[in-house]
């Protein structure tokens, strides 16, 4: 009997074991207040308790989940049942799989997010939180994580928010000459001094690692001429010669340019793109870049009228 | 036979435990580092989509589906699968590839699109579950869909593609659709010319039967063959440009020192001449025939004559001028003077 108790203590593990690996920032915890998060549901005590809705305000043993942009205790939407209770009030409670009770105790996420809820006994290891713990699957008393062996378990992704915008489609230098810089402006007359921004980008997430912003497209072009890109290397500018580079400057929010566009130099890596300009992190902070263009020219550069279509892409990063 | 049905009793609770527990968790594994690159985020625009994440749980078992839902608006009408990869690995993701077929074998994974505008991919593990090689717990998956039919939505707006499946995980990569990801560049290169001369005065100075005579900017002339004056052209023109001499020969009233003519010609004691040549340096200008050689020219019958061209733009050229005049014994005697016209006419 002995080696039989063995072989099914073993055989639970690897079967367990392969599936404890998850992710997520859902944290829960019973408090007294919840200033910020969502209360999920309320107790009567920490152990041996009857549960009421957090619609309800009679029990001061609320389950308070956080970590989740936008979490509710919304039963519509994306969300997962935590129990179910007998009563809106001094109910007992049944585990979400049954259902002998009607009064649902919910946890919301936005849409675009997932989360879920299961039991297991003795720890929510492969869940990112406890909840609590019941005492019986049905008609039960509840407690915190601690008060009984069978743990109430809750996992949530939220949704991935990415905003992107771009001031201007629209840039010009107007016209350049070979004995002077020209930069680039919105209303597309161009200007001698670089002193503001052709245009800008606004990026934000909340996704923890991040995103970067990739640039694609060609050099001016006018035909078969071209007015030849900076390259991958952080340069000067050089009256004359013929030159067109681009220099980020970060104006806000904790986006910045990477190398070879974050200094006062300029650079266009046409070699390597589409080429990641720049990288934020996902504090949920909105980043405003400032785009500054330049061009030069040589007294052979062709004549024409060059134009250059930039492709500005942002991506979470993986 | 006590032991057999403790055995029996061990293995049904093992079952029921595995169905109750073990399933649900991994129905609650979540995706991590979720990610859909794209090669456009511009509305009603091909682009491609490089979908990567993490799956916690895996997928190694036979008939596990991973299923991608691409929201409502996009547009991914005669999508093909031979357009869609599928790669996965422990670091990178792209360790192996997956072959995609119809239905899956022990050799490749199934890919059917369906749904609206086949907005849903649904991937089908192999019948022995490995493929390739078997998709792991915390694999990257890499699913790569290239631009062709694969048409972003029509309306601006955050859009979110799901992940889902039998495979057990879940999770979902977002992306922000905006109605102009491209920022247009212009500028106008003016069309320009260069041209100068650098002395409009220059002269022989006394011609004599007995030795030639080479014009300077001084005006009083010399032996030796030297640079009379320079004159500089250039241009961004893309076909470059012409530069030509008009004028008359050395004139006196009604006396003249005979043109050299349309060839190149050495100079000759004793026998009336009055010729150019050129040389040229810088940008890529060249002399023309029969001004480029050695000897002198001056073919007043074709002018105005062309003294020199660039065939495309072109920094500055400078070129030397050097003129010669000889005469003869009974060239008649007075003030011989030329008036040259030199004309840079670029080709636009």
């Amino acid at each position: 009997m002995q080696i039989f108790k063995s072989i099914f203590f073993y055989f639970i593990i690897l079967v367990l074991f392969p599936q404890i690996t998850s992710a997520g920032t859902l944290s829960c915890s019973v408090t007294t207040t919840c200033p910020t998060g969502a209360i999920i549901y309320r107790m009567s005590s920490t152990t041996n308790a009857h549960g009421e809705l957090a619609t309800q305000s009679n029990y001061t043993n609320m389950i308070c989940c956080t970590g989740i942009t936008g979490i509710s205790n919304s039963c519509s939407g994306t969300f997962a049942t935590a129990l179910k209770f007998s009563s809106t009030t001094n109910a007992h409670a049944e585990k979400s799989t049954f259902s002998n009770f009607s009064n649902n105790a919910c946890i919301s996420i936005p849409t675009g997010g997932s989360v879920s809820i299961g039991y297991q006994a003795s720890n929510c290891t492969g869940y990112d939180t406890t909840l609590g713990s019941i005492e019986s699957d049905i008609n039960s008393h509840i407690g915190d994580s601690l008060a009984y062996t069978n743990k109430i378990c809750g996992t949530a992704n939220g949704t991935q928010s990415l905003t992107f915008s771009i001031s201007d489609n629209t840039i010009g230098f107007g016209t350049l000459l070979a004995v002077s810089t020209r930069y680039a402006t919105g209303d597309t007359f161009g200007a001698s001094v670089d002193t503001a921004d052709s245009h800008t980008l606004s990026a934000s997430t909340n996704v923890s690692g991040g995103y970067s912003i990739s640039l694609n497209g060609t050099t001016l072009t006018s035909a078969a001429n071209t007015i030849t890109a900076m390259g991958g290397t952080a340069t000067a500018s050089s009256i004359g010669s013929k030159q067109f580079g681009l220099r980020i400057i970060s104006n806000s929010g904790t986006g910045i340019a990477v190398s070879p566009y974050n200094t006062s130099n300029w650079a266009f890596d046409t070699a390597t793109f589409p080429d990641t300009i720049v990288t934020g992190v996902g504090d949920g902070s909105a980043s405003v870049l400032g785009m500054r263009y330049i061009s030069n020219i040589s007294a052979s550069t062709p004549d024409g009228s060059y134009s250059a279509v930039l492709t500005y892409v942002m991506t979470v990063n993986f | 036979m006590p032991t057999f049905k403790n055995f029996t009793k061990i293995v049904s609770a093992t079952t029921l435990i595995f169905c109750f527990f073990v399933a649900p968790i991994a129905n609650a594994a979540s995706l991590t580092a979720q990610s859909d690159t794209q090669s456009s985020l511009k509305i009603s625009t091909a682009s491609s989509h490089v979908i990567a994440f993490v799956t916690p749980s895996g997928a190694s078992a036979a008939g596990q589906t991973i299923i991608l839902t691409f929201p409502s608006d996009y547009n991914l009408t005669s999508k093909t699968i031979g357009t869609i990869s599928l790669t996965h690995g422990a670091s990178t993701g792209l360790e192996s590839t997956e072959t995609l077929a119809a239905a899956p074998s022990t050799t490749v994974w199934g890919a059917v699109l369906s749904g609206t505008q086949n907005r849903i991919l649904t991937l089908t593990a192999p019948t022995d579950g490995v493929g390739t090689a078997a998709v792991a717990p915390n694999d990257k998956i890499i699913i790569t869909y290239t631009s062709a039919n694969t048409i972003n939505p029509t309306t601006a707006n955050t859009y979110t593609v799901n992940i889902t499946g039998t495979f057990g995980d879940t999770g979902s990569v977002t992306s922000n659709i905006i109605t102009d990801d491209q920022v247009v560049v212009s500028a106008l290169v003016p069309q320009s010319i260069t041209f100068s001369i650098s002395d409009s005065t220059i002269g022989f100075g006394t011609l004599l039967s007995t030795g030639p005579r080479y014009a300077t900017g001084d005006t009083l002339g010399g032996g030796a063959e030297v640079e009379a004056n320079n004159i500089v052209v250039g241009t961004n023109a893309a076909n470059g440009y012409s530069l030509t001499v008009n004028g008359t020969t050395l004139t006196y009233g009604a006396n003249t020192v005979t043109a050299i003519g349309a060839s190149n010609t050495a100079s000759a004691l004793g026998t009336e001449q009055f010729g150019v040549r050129a040389t040229a340096t810088g940008g890529t200008g060249a002399v023309t025939s029969p001004y480029a050689a050695s000897g002198f020219a001056l073919n007043t019958a074709s002018f105005p004559s062309q003294i020199a061209s660039a065939t495309g733009a072109t920094n500055s050229t400078t070129y030397s001028m050097r003129y010669i005049a000889n005469i003869s014994a009974n060239t008649e005697a007075g003030i011989y003077g030329s008036t040259l016209t030199y004309t840079a006419t670029p080709n636009f």
